[in-house]
């Protein structure tokens, strides 16, 4: 037996590989009926070739590879409906984070991002993850799906636009609003706290 | 002179494509007069590196 295929002997394993993925396609597709399917579908498909695989490290990143084109697929699917009414209530412009800046554009006081301190020494902390994912879960699903793909799965932009079917002008707006949507929930829930 | 909101426009846009000269410039002389948009340039490569280990967390 190799030792992927030893990994899929292994209960323990299995379920914390399992949960993973989980969370991974929850966060991306954002129903939890399609992402049990995308996760069932790639561990099906990763346990069909497990013999080519030689270790637990290889078989991971091989099974998030499948799950990311089986998301892919299920983003493509639903893309048109779910991103065109997102990108719909969110007007172009700084109107939208109206409420961080000032008539000039210029950083409102008590919305100014803080200097983060120590932010290595805080990635080991376990509670900083449990914060990390809320704040990911409060962006709007178009937002958290193009930065989800640009960071978490690492595409590029041309392939984000492709799939999402956007324009990369659009990416770059979804991706900008998440990043400031993302630092001021961190700001205010984590850093400011410390 | 840049305001804080076009700032940011352009230190996310230099995550996903290298800024022409014109941005750059007009980037980095805001950049050396507001430390808010430093912390913000900061902070988003922090958010970077975060993403990327999240995968990892159990």
């Amino acid at each position: 037996m190799s030792a992927a295929a030893h990994c899929l002997t292994d209960n323990a394993y299995l379920a914390d590989l399992r949960r993973q993925m989980l969370k991974f396609a929850l966060l991306q597709l954002r129903d939890s009926a399609a992402a049990e399917d995308a996760v069932q579908d790639a561990l099906i498909g990763a346990m069909k070739n497990a013999d080519r695989f030689a270790g637990k490290a290889a078989f991971k990143s091989w099974v998030f590879a499948i799950l990311k084109h089986k998301i892919i697929d299920g983003i493509r699917g639903k893309s048109r409906t779910i991103a065109v009414a997102d990108l719909q209530t969110d007007p172009d412009g700084p109107e939208d984070f109206s409420f961080l800046f000032d008539e000039a554009e210029h950083w409102k006081a008590e919305h100014a991002p803080s200097k983060w301190r120590n932010p290595e020494q805080q990635m080991q902390n376990g509670q900083f993850w449990v914060v990390f994912e809320v704040c990911l879960n409060k962006l709007p699903a178009a937002q958290a799906r193009c930065f989800m793909m640009r960071e978490f799965i690492g595409l590029d932009s041309a392939e984000i636009c492709k799939e999402l079917a956007l324009t990369t002008t659009n990416l770059h707006v979804q991706l900008h609003r998440a990043r400031l949507s993302l630092q001021k929930c961190l700001d205010g829930n984590w850093f400011k706290e410390k | 002179m840049l305001s804080c909101y076009k700032a940011t426009v352009l230190i996310s846009l230099s995550h996903e494509r290298p800024l022409a000269f014109s941005e750059k410039l007009a980037l980095n002389s805001h950049l050396l007069l507001c430390s808010v948009c430093r912390n913000f340039r900061d902070n988003s490569k922090t958010l970077s590196k975060a993403m990327a280990e999240f995968n990892k967390q159990p």
